[in-house]
């Protein structure tokens, strides 16, 4: 396996000013490879998200340190982390090609430049055709789409996911879920995805991170050993069932706690 | 509105003004409560050639204008500070939502008091008018900026002054004029109500005036004139909403 480009270790996180609050994260060690693509579930309220935000440098953990790519993780790294949240959360004043666009645009890069950028990422998520939309005329899933190209438009290593599809309805997901496989074996980013949904983890993700109830801890590290490309009718077979059989349990334990 | 509507509403304006005309030609309608169309416009033709006229519509607009440029920055300011800064707010808000429903009107005296029956006053009057509104349209305007573009911008390493300039301006910016606008509502009615309770010049002064002599056709004809300036600043700033307000969901 190749080297670890996003590391945990030693993770906790109270929330709090003092660091006496709630705590989210308790003692958390995780390596993941470059071009891995790794799931995290685990039962609501269990810090997957503030997991995230962690490698998204948005807040500090209160012990241990985050590494990307060799270097510690003390504020935001836009061009090597990209991040695609529940909510599309598009600037709705902004067509679709200059949503996209908009992380360059804070980098200070020339709008010619950085609309050429965006305009690949949006044929790379199949969207040419409405780069002048606005956001309210998209759908959600268009809109997830363009979130997804600004998630790239840096070419980061790292693809951070926040229960992406999450907000959209079951059919759109699974096409979506598709769409995400096809862009990351295109681009083969290190991504990080965190979902409620045990089939999305395991449809897409080559290794599956299990967090406990709060405070959240790694009580799972499970390896998806299903062949790429990934298809719908992988998701009745045994091996597939299996691995979703084995996170279900440490979930249910966990409620029955 | 479509072109069949504007075109029903012209229509109905155009019919009732005719109708007024012949009422009080027919000897319907007395003419020295209510003059003919005909008699109003030929007084607007009058007062537009007199040069004591058009120095009163100066000096209003003036006062007006100089109300606005005070009363809107600085309600901004304070209605930003007060959302952005949550013990302060918690502090004030009470109180300016009490002040906000008292009538204005009644602390005309004391600012006549304070300043005595000058511009100054008319602007200090203006001002105090509009800046309630303001500042509540600048809090509910910084209170409409989604806090997840704010994370979505930090995450892509947006500074603070980036923040202010790509997420807080353009979110803010409808909803600020249209305070804008309902300030200056206020803020016309504001000097207005001085220049007639009390003054030297202004286009109020005078109204005060013709109303007092029972110059009936002056009077109407300064009300065209107020009215006509009003709706002009107020479709202005609402064509300028819609322009910046494109993206906001319609309907």
């Amino acid at each position: 396996m190749t080297r670890a480009l996003v590391s945990l270790r030693g993770v906790s996180h109270r929330f709090g000013t003092d660091g006496a609050g709630l705590v989210a994260l308790a003692d958390v060690d995780l390596e993941v490879p470059d071009g891995q693509f790794v799931a995290v579930v685990g039962p609501s309220g269990c810090g997957k998200s503030t997991l995230l935000s962690l490698v998204a440098g948005l807040r500090q953990p209160s012990d241990g340190g985050v590494w990307c790519d060799g270097e510690r993780i003390t504020a935001p790294m836009p061009r090597k982390v990209g991040m695609v949240f529940q909510e599309a959360n598009l600037l709705p004043w902004l067509s679709a090609i200059d949503n996209v666009a908009f992380p360059l645009k804070l980098r200070g890069i020339p709008k010619a430049e950085r609309r050429a950028g965006a305009a690949r990422m949006l044929t790379l998520t199949g969207l040419s055709g409405f780069e002048d939309k606005l956001p309210h005329q998209l759908s959600g899933g268009m809109k997830q789409r363009v979130a997804i190209a600004r998630g790239l438009v840096q070419d980061p290593a790292v693809l951070l996911m926040d229960e992406p599809f999450a907000s959209l309805d079951e059919q759109t997901r699974m096409l979506l879920g598709d769409e995400l496989l096809r862009i990351w074996a295109e681009t083969r980013k290190t991504v990080i995805f965190v979902t409620h949904s045990l089939n999305e983890a395991v449809y897409l993700a080559d290794r599956v991170i299990v967090l406990s109830p709060r405070p959240g801890r790694v009580v799972d590290d499970v390896t998806v050993a299903l062949p790429r490309p990934r298809s719908f009718a992988m998701t009745s077979t045994e091996r597939f069932g299996v691995v979703k059989d084995r996170i279900w349990q440490h979930i249910r334990n966990a409620a029955h706690a | 509105m479509r072109r069949h509507e504007r075109l029903i509403v012209a229509a109905v304006v155009l019919g009732a003004v005719l109708l007024w005309e012949g009422l009080v030609r027919g000897g319907r309608l007395d003419a020295s409560l209510a003059p003919a169309p005909s008699a109003i416009v030929s007084a607007l033709l009058r007062l537009a050639g007199r040069p004591e006229v058009l120095t009163s519509l100066w000096v209003t607009g003036w006062e007006v204008l100089a109300a606005f440029l005070i009363a809107a920055p600085a309600g901004l300011f304070i209605g930003f500070v007060l959302a952005e800064v949550p013990a302060l707010g918690a502090l004030f808000r009470p109180l300016l939502n009490f002040l906000f429903g008292v009538p204005k009107s009644i602390f005309l005296p004391v600012f006549i008091l304070v300043f005595g029956v000058s511009i100054p006053q008319k602007i200090a009057f203006g001002v105090f008018t509009t800046l309630f509104v303001v500042i509540m349209g600048g809090i509910a305007a910084v209170e409409s900026v989604p806090r997840e573009l704010i994370t979505v911008s930090r995450a892509y390493g947006a500074t603070r002054l980036q923040i202010i300039r790509e997420i807080y301006l353009p979110a803010m910016a409808p909803i600020l004029l249209e305070s804008a606008r309902l300030g200056m509502i206020f803020n016309i009615t504001a000097v207005l109500l001085c220049e007639i309770y009390g003054a030297r010049d202004g286009i109020g002064y005078r109204i005060a005036a013709w109303g007092e002599n029972l110059q009936m056709p002056q009077l109407y004809a300064a009300l065209v004139i107020v009215a006509a300036a009003a709706v002009a600043v107020n479709e202005a700033l609402r064509a300028a909403e819609a322009r910046l307000g494109f993206w906001r969901h319609r309907g």
